[in-house]
């Protein structure tokens, strides 16, 4: 057994060593230069303790990240995951064109998100696609600014969110059906149920593991989303879109302030870890079995 | 069985995207290098031995200057210098350049030489090479910059920067003649608007698409003060104070009154060129560098004018840019300051500056066949006062022209300006101090 463990331990290890210096080692250097006043390009680093975690939380602009962020995140936590539930509920009984279905929902999730966004930003721009349907079709006269109107441009983004992820995570979801046994059902069929007291007793407390993955693998993606965003709006107009994962980029790069967007990274780590802990201790609990 | 083989099919054309995806910006350079091997292979076997290295050189492509006109330049290089390879690439999104070099400078990737881009990362110390003298002595002395008596990057074009341009068929039908100082100005603007016409249109999207910094802060403020850039970096002035409040409230105005196009603030660069070319509005706030695609693109002549500070119409923004740096950690300095020489050499430096109806900044004057406009605007702007444009002032710290464009977006937008210009005056002196350290 201790033979064939550091077997496998070597087999593993190439990856453990990429994992460690991708991800580990930018980490622990990320954390460093969080209590310094680095620029990120000049060598002269002096550390200064706590004052950029200090600085952050007086930044106004902080705030209104933080703002932006939660707001996005629980609309399209929320939005994603009704969907994938009520697309996966429906595709489990189209019986042979299930596979199409499924292929054609998860295609989003597989173009890349700058080509996504690139896309979207042409049919949402001033003559896109969008405006000349909404037109053509008599439902507005003028053309709408869905990226450049400031209350509108998060709506917007969200949207795009929302249609790239909703495959993936219908997929999950539909993983998670077919492991409900089919007995229940008939069972249900027995007893006279219709089909939403079959969803609400049967189907919705047996897919809570499936949830759960779903809920948290969505809140962690789109609290660091940031290429959507990026390519829409670049956070704008007016830091209407700027989520922290943005502030954290334009502040290191176009301010010269890579400790300071080094501390601003490591308040989101924190961030996503305490509402991924949270969610997996509420969620779990509502996990049952028959 | 059918789902297997289309599982392989599938597969393989995943991994063939992958190992194309990865192949790097540099295989039309390639490509264009090859149809020159034998003419290098030939050279090369003529020519001294020397150490073969390779240089990365990143430029601007668009369609002023597109591939094809690097990969020959670059081609030709080569020729005449068989012993030096040269690795080019080309911004891939023109509009966020500053990011990506200052990106690819954090990254230890920063190439041997760059072309163009280089606005904000220059007045980051320790970036470029100092240029020798014997380069730098070709040049206008006002063309180039010094920082602590050294020059580190050489402009490769003058351009009258963004100012007014006017479709002169609108002015005439509505019997207008460019304004002369800010009230006219307004009251034209006001004038067209009661005619219909939409006076102004704008890039909401685009870089730096706001008149208010150029050249709106270029000739009021010089109206003022002329030694403004040192003032505000001393802070004897403010972005918060009353001068520049003053300014940006003028500009506020603007929008407020409806002097821009409907759907502006939406607008990318290319659209607000479009519809001022197709006539919807009548006047567009432009480079130089745009002047040849006014002057054909258009149905109807395009006339240039000075936009007005409050008293007078005798200056104009100029800026001297595109420039080009050799890194400092280049490993191969004086291929490096070759390539450079090439890029000013005679011919060269025609196929570089003509397509941009740019100036040269050489002491030696390179001419070239000018579009009627750049003609009119070379004409008009020699009467006038050259000022360094607002956004190019190399006193300021790195990152000011990124502060100071999101504020102008939200004077803009209409928020309040004495708020966004604190912010601005705030962001301003943290990016002072980081400079400093």
């Amino acid at each position: 057994m201790i033979i064939k463990g550091k077997v496998s331990f070597l087999f593993i290890l190439p990856a453990l060593i990429a994992f460690f210096f991708v991800r580990i080692v930018p980490m622990l250097r990320a954390f460093y230069f969080s209590f310094t006043d680095w620029d990120g390009y000049t060598t002269n680093v002096n550390i200064i303790g706590l004052e950029n975690f200090a600085t952050l939380f007086r930044d106004p602009s902080v705030g209104n990240s933080v703002a932006v962020t939660l707001i996005f995140v629980i609309a399209s936590v929320l939005v994603i995951n009704l969907f994938a539930v009520i697309f996966a509920v429906l595709l489990k009984n189209t019986g042979a064109l299930i596979g199409i279905y499924r292929s054609v929902f998860f295609i989003p999730i597989v173009i890349s998100p700058v080509a996504v966004a690139f896309i979207w930003r042409s049919m949402y721009s001033y003559d896109g696609l969008i405006n000349y349907l909404l037109n053509l079709l008599n439902i507005t006269s003028g053309h709408i600014g869905w990226l450049t109107d400031s209350k509108l441009a998060l709506v917007s983004v969200i949207i795009v969110n929302i249609w790239r992820n909703i495959g993936f995570h219908m997929v999950i979801i539909l993983a998670a059906l077919t492991t409900i046994p089919k007995e229940l059902y008939e069972a249900s069929d027995i007893d006279g149920c219709n089909a939403w007291q079959k969803f609400k007793s049967v189907t919705f407390p047996l897919l809570a593991p499936g949830l759960t993955v779903s809920v948290i693998l969505s809140t962690i993606g789109s609290l660091k989303q940031y290429d959507l965003v990026a390519v829409l709006t670049d956070g704008g107009p007016i830091n209407a879109t700027q989520v922290l994962s943005i502030k954290i980029i334009q502040d290191a790069f176009r301010y010269n302030q890579s400790g300071y967007a080094s501390a601003i990274s490591f308040i989101l780590l924190f961030g996503i870890i305490a509402v991924t802990v949270i969610q997996h201790m509420i969620l779990k609990k509502r996990e049952v079995e028959y | 069985m059918k789902k297997k083989w289309f599982a392989s099919l599938v597969s393989s054309t995943l991994i063939a995207g992958l190992l194309a995806g990865c192949g790097g910006g540099s295989e039309s350079t390639e490509s264009g290098s090859k149809a020159t091997a034998a003419a290098t292979a030939a050279a090369a076997a003529e020519a001294k031995p020397g150490k073969q290295v390779e240089l990365s050189f990143l430029y601007q492509m668009d369609t002023a200057r597109p591939q094809a006109l690097w990969d020959s330049l670059i081609s030709e290089f080569q020729t005449k210098n068989p012993n030096i390879k040269i690795k080019g690439m080309a911004y891939p999104d023109v509009a966020k350049k500053q990011d990506y070099i200052k990106t690819l400078y954090a990254t230890g990737q920063i190439p041997d030489v760059t072309l163009a881009g280089l606005e904000d990362i220059k007045l980051i110390n320790g970036v470029f090479m100092e240029v020798p003298e014997r380069i730098t002595s070709i040049f206008d002395p006002n063309a180039i910059s010094k920082r602590n008596g050294k020059v580190y990057v050489l402009p490769t074009a003058k351009y009258i920067m963004l100012d007014v341009f006017y479709n002169t068929e609108i002015f005439t039908k509505n019997n207008l003649t460019p304004p002369k100082t800010w009230d006219e100005f307004v009251k034209l603007c006001q004038t067209l608007k009661s005619k219909g016409v939409n006076p102004m249109v704008e890039a909401g999207q685009a870089v730096s698409g706001y008149i208010l910094h150029n050249p709106m802060m270029t000739v009021m403020l010089n109206e003022i003060d002329k030694d403004y850039p040192n003032k505000l970096v001393s802070g004897q002035m403010k972005f918060n104070g009353p001068e520049i409040t003053e300014i940006a409230k003028r500009f506020q105005s603007l929008w407020k009154s409806g002097f821009y196009h409907e759907g502006s603030l939406s607008f990318t660069a290319p659209q607000k060129e479009e519809a001022f070319m197709k006539g919807s509005a009548a006047m567009v706030i432009d480079g130089q560098f745009n002047a040849a695609k006014f002057a054909q693109g258009s149905s109807f002549k395009v006339g240039w004018f000075p936009l007005p500070a409050m008293k007078s119409a005798d200056m104009y923004p100029v800026m001297y840019g595109d420039d080009v740096g050799v890194s400092a950690k280049t490993k191969n300095p004086e291929e490096a300051l070759k390539l450079v020489e090439f890029l000013f050499s005679d011919d060269v430096y025609r196929k570089l500056i003509a397509p941009m109806s740019a100036t040269h900044t050489t002491k030696k004057p390179i001419t070239y066949e000018q579009n009627y406009l750049s003609t009119s605007m070379n004409e008009i702007s020699s009467k006038l006062a050259p000022k360094m444009s607002f956004m190019k002032i190399e006193e300021f710290p790195s990152g000011t022209a990124e502060a100071f464009r999101s504020a102008a977006q939200e004077i803009a937008y209409g928020n309040d300006v004495q708020k966004s210009l604190d912010q601005l005056e705030s962001k301003f002196r943290k990016l002072l101090e980081t400079q400093k350290k």
